[in-house]
């Protein structure tokens, strides 16, 4: 069920409406947004919304199960329980055919003649994140920072929240599980926030980013036939709808949180105005790196080992991040080059001049670029077409160019990004919102919402994360 | 966009409500605009077929109206066989058959060639059982592509009755999202989609039209098929399979009357206040499709069309069991070779002698 859905829509009012309007207590408040999630979920599949049911289940006895223990080893074990079940299913829903086709060649070259089995495996939405919520979960409590849940509702509830459920944010339950045990107030304020974070989500999604999939979409499907110019302006073009399409969802779900009254963690914190690659990783999907961060990078011994370790902890971190994102070589040399990226910034002594101010813009022009070489590794449809498309994007190349008219209509796309970027860095926008009269607020937004349902493609496609 | 908590109730209720009321506004407003815009807007089809006769016009024309099935007809083989039987220059005929035509769709065409000073000379309507059934089977399209706001005291029954009132709402309470592809195409002058990057395989003709299904049948090679139908060797592939079934749900519960007859009704009374002589052609089906036809639906055509044709004055050419089953595509599409056997049938037996009659 996509956001920017009728589906979705009348799900969420029906919600909405009884949440706030019917249920007095908060058990009963809880009980229905578990089951909206339920019906959320299993509207794509009936069958594999049992094995969420089923992770949040074992993890909360696993979770208490370790709060029992009788000492660090009994608890450390059910440590190791509990998480290897939940990261079993993902390894085996997500890598099974990746791993296959990795060992095969090398089983071939061993001797072995039999044909690699390919199996059929629906990959369940959002397990990725889900997993790694649960890992965080008995992790913390593990670590003691969090006591186990009593109460399974809660739990269920952290999990399964409907908004994060397919693509986050990540959340930590030490912040939502609270917001779930706290009386819930119906606020106006807090539904005209939610309902202006919801609407630029979806001026993102529908108006930005499925747009420029139709220009990026044939581009990286045969990018041999396209010349140069074209090939930049796709990488680009994805660099915009990849943070458009994803950051637009993150804020369709915490906007549709907000209004049911659960605050969900920011996930992007305008990403390409990074001036290196430690601040990208800092701005973008927030609640992945600092998830990465805490339960893989630090335990790892982070920086506490010396400069060789550090780069190696780095390296360690980004290329299973990137293999979080998906069971392919691409995504894995996708981890491997921003491993690079952090090892290198963090490495070069750089001298104290790189740091002056007015460096800033070309530091961010530089960090932009890189990560759109970076985003050719993760878009791309083929390994081999890495090498075809950096080729073409560093040398010239002639080819299939884009039609004059599509140029100026995409550049103008990119412009108004980059000019609502720039807005939202200079003027404090929530402040000056609030100084506009009622009226003029409401009608801009109406003209706002108008115009994301004129301008959304007559095929809206689904979010970009959701694969992951 | 960072959260921050506010405590003005007051104001973001006004906010919402005013979000609410301009949105309802706006999308209000745009549907009046669109329903008091051109006929190429929301019915492109239809217009195709407007404007057709415009270029043709002053001259005579013979307009063949209908659904699909009509457009399977291959007029080359009609225009040649018109030719034959008048023995004269064969008139110019405008394809009128749209995508769902029933009489809701010719009478509402007939409306706008009349009112545009473009009436055709004659007019060849199809007719089957199924498109005067009720509630009128294509009437979600028809509340996409004609319908507007001074329709809907007519029509809110019947679209109820086909259980399609969530779409009816949604045309008419969100036009700007229903409509969005039309509105920009009416905007910009040009259809999207806009941001089209050329695909290295493009094999599109350089006009952008679709190409023909198949070569194009020569004169003569077909005769004329005078008998009474039968199965022939076709049997019954998937295609014609999942046709019937649709078609058999189309025929459960048949009932005859509603707004379908309503508009052949009216556009027999349009034609004959403007002059346009008419025939009514039942349309060719396969034997598989007429077995559908149970006694009681054919009695119920039969009473209704009987008195109709004899008060109105108009011919009915009965074709549904004229073309073998070998030349159709499906349950009741023909094929290239069944369109030009069907359109060389009609031009000799019912056309030419109309069109005769018409011009004297």
């Amino acid at each position: 069920m996509l956001f920017h859905s009728a589906a979705y829509f009348w799900l969420f009012l029906a919600t909405f409406a009884v949440h706030w309007g019917v249920l007095r207590s908060q058990r009963q408040r809880n009980v229905l947004l578990l089951v909206a999630s339920l019906v959320f979920y299993a509207n794509w599949n009936p069958l594999l919304v049992l094995l969420v049911v089923a992770t949040a289940v074992y993890d909360y006895w696993m979770a208490r199960a370790m709060e029992r223990a009788p000492n660090d080893r009994a608890r450390r074990a059910r440590l190791v329980a509990a998480i290897a079940v939940p990261l079993g299913l993902l390894a085996f829903f997500k890598y099974t055919n990746f791993l296959v086709a990795t060992a095969w060649p090398l089983a071939r070259a061993l001797g072995v003649s039999v044909d690699a089995p390919a199996f059929e495996i629906v990959l369940p939405l959002g397990i990725s994140f889900y997993t790694f919520e649960t890992i965080a979960y008995v992790v913390d409590v593990y670590r003691r920072r969090i006591p186990a849940e009593r109460n399974p509702l809660d739990y269920s509830l952290f999990l399964l929240f409907f908004p994060h459920l397919i693509a986050g944010p990540i959340i930590r339950p030490g912040r939502f599980c609270p917001q779930v045990r706290e009386a819930r107030r119906f606020s106006w304020a807090r539904v005209e926030i939610g309902a202006r974070i919801f609407l630029l989500g979806l001026i993102k999604k529908a108006v930005i980013a499925d747009q420029l999939a139709l220009v990026v979409d044939p581009v990286f499907a045969e990018p041999a036939a396209y010349g140069s110019a074209t090939i930049w302006t796709a990488v680009v073009c994805y660099a915009v709808q990849i943070y458009c399409d994803f950051s637009g969802y993150t804020d369709m779900a915490i906007g549709s949180a907000h209004a049911l009254g659960i605050k969900l963690p920011m996930n992007f914190n305008m990403p390409y105005f990074a001036a290196s690659p430690a601040e990208f990783w800092r701005r973008w999907h927030i609640s992945l790196s600092t998830w990465l961060r805490d339960y893989l990078y630090i335990p790892l011994g982070g920086n506490r080992h010396g400069p060789s370790r550090t780069y190696l902890n780095l390296m360690i971190t980004m290329l299973l991040g990137g293999l979080w994102h998906g069971a392919a070589w691409s995504f894995v040399l996708w981890g491997a080059y921003h491993g690079a990226l952090l090892t290198v910034h963090r490495a070069v002594p750089w001298p104290g001049w790189t740091g002056a101010r007015g460096l800033r813009p070309l530091k961010v022009a530089a960090t932009f670029l890189l990560v759109c070489v970076g985003w050719v590794f993760f878009r791309a449809e083929r390994i081999e077409d890495v090498g075809v498309i950096l080729e073409r994007m560093f040398r010239p190349v002639a080819g299939i160019a884009l039609e004059p008219q599509v140029s100026a209509l995409v550049a103008a796309i990119l412009a108004l990004v980059l000019a609502a970027h720039l807005l939202a860095t200079l003027v404090d926008l929530p402040s000056a919102a609030r100084r506009l009269p009622a009226p003029l607020l409401g009608a801009a937004l109406a003209v706002a919402l108008l115009l994301v349902q004129l301008l959304s493609p007559a095929q809206g496609g689904a979010f970009i994360y959701f694969q992951f | 966009m960072p959260i921050r908590p506010r405590p003005d109730a007051r104001r973001a209720r006004h906010v919402l409500a005013w979000l609410a009321c301009a949105w309802l506004a706006g999308q209000l407003a745009v549907g009046l605009a669109l329903d008091a815009g051109p006929t190429w807007v929301r019915f492109r089809q239809g217009d195709k077929v407007l404007r057709a006769a415009h270029s043709i016009a002053p001259q005579p024309f013979v307009a063949l109206l209908g659904s699909s099935r009509f457009r399977d007809i291959e007029l080359d083989a009609l225009s040649d066989a018109l030719g034959e039987a008048t023995a004269a220059a064969p008139p110019p005929i405008v394809q009128g058959a749209v995508l769902a035509g029933d009489p809701v769709v010719y009478d509402f065409l007939l409306e706008r060639l009349i009112a545009q000073g473009t009436p055709p000379t004659l007019a060849v309507l199809e007719l089957s059982p199924e498109t005067l059934s009720y509630p009128a089977h294509w009437i979600d399209k028809h509340v996409t592509r004609m319908f507007t706001w001074r329709d809907l005291p007519t029509w809110i029954g019947e679209v109820a009755a086909r259980r399609t009132l969530g779409n009816l709402f949604e045309k008419r309470l969100q036009p700007i999202h229903v409509y969005r592809t039309e509105l920009l195409g009416w905007l910009t002058l040009e259809r999207g989609p806009y941001l089209r990057v050329p695909a290295p395989d493009e094999t599109l003709s350089e006009d952008g039209r679709e190409t023909r299904r198949g070569p194009r049948i020569p004169m003569g090679a077909h005769p004329i098929v005078l008998a009474t139908a039968t199965s022939g060797e076709r049997g019954i592939d998937a295609k014609t399979s999942s046709g019937l079934r649709r078609m058999r749900d189309w025929l459960e519960d048949y009932r005859l009357g509603g707004g379908a007859t309503r508009s052949l009704e009216s556009a027999l009374a349009r034609c004959r206040a403007a002059g346009v002589p008419v025939v009514l052609v039942g349309v060719p089906v396969t034997s598989w499709h007429r077995e559908l036809y149970t006694p009681e639906i054919l009695a119920a055509y039969e009473a209704y069309l009987g008195p109709l044709l004899e008060d109105a004055g108009v011919p009915y050419a009965d074709y549904r069991e004229r073309v073998p089953d070998s030349l159709f595509v499906d349950n009741h599409h023909l094929s290239d070779e069944g369109g030009a056997v069907f359109g060389r049938m009609l031009a000799h037996e019912v056309i030419a002698p109309a069109w005769q009659r018409a011009r004297r």
